[in-house]
């Protein structure tokens, strides 16, 4: 007999639920409708602000990806270095990757700490062990 | 043949299991099989993140959608 395969847990998805990735999806949302829907210029929004939202909201996609696809349980945290990594990743493929596949972007080194400052809010914010009774 | 693939995972599965402890620091350890096993710790690690799927969909969805 097959197991039932326990891939949706509500448990195991609360970081979707965290204010810190709830708020920064609505932020990114909300700043992608006033820059292409509404035509609105906020020029330091428009430069960094969604560089500092990706790393939050990929980290936290990580997070429930390993702890719902992996079962590696609601205990489960990404490590320090793995955060580190994954943020070198992703600064990597925006500022290199992308600019050399796409005229489009332009690599910008000071988007670099924005990375990094999403990052931080993940690690201190979202990334904590679920350890509340079933 | 789909019967032996239920066999196949669980001989793969139980393969990771023993690697995975294995992998963990004994201090009995040799500093050269410390060291071999931190570097297979870190090329696992990121072997898992440079092709976890949340990550590839959401650059991917980056690139298109800021295109």
């Amino acid at each position: 007999m097959k197991r039932p395969l326990k891939i949706l847990n509500a448990k195991e998805l609360k970081p979707l639920y965290s204010p810190v990735f709830v708020t920064c999806c609505t932020l990114f949302l909300a700043h992608q409708i006033t820059q292409r829907v509404l035509h609105l210029s906020i020029p330091f929004a428009d430069n960094y602000i969604d560089n500092f939202l990706a790393t939050p909201i990929l980290l936290t996609l990580l997070l429930v990806e390993r702890r719902t696809l992996f079962r590696y349980g609601r205990d489960y945290t990404l490590s320090m270095p793995e955060v580190c990594l994954a943020t070198v990743f992703i600064a990597v493929v925006g500022e290199i990757l992308f600019p050399a596949l796409s005229e489009k972007f332009t690599p910008d080194w000071l988007d670099v700490p924005f990375y990094a400052l999403g990052s931080v809010l993940f690690y201190a914010a979202v990334n904590k062990a679920d350890r509340s009774p079933l | 043949m789909n019967e032996n693939l239920p066999k196949f995972s669980e001989v793969l599965a139980a393969h990771f299991k023993r690697l995975k402890e294995w992998l963990k620091p004994d201090p009995g350890d040799h500093l050269a099989l410390s060291i071999v096993k931190t570097v297979l710790k870190s090329a696992a690690m990121l072997v898992l993140l440079l092709f976890s799927p949340v990550l590839l969909v959401g650059l991917a969805l980056g690139f298109i959608g800021l295109m």
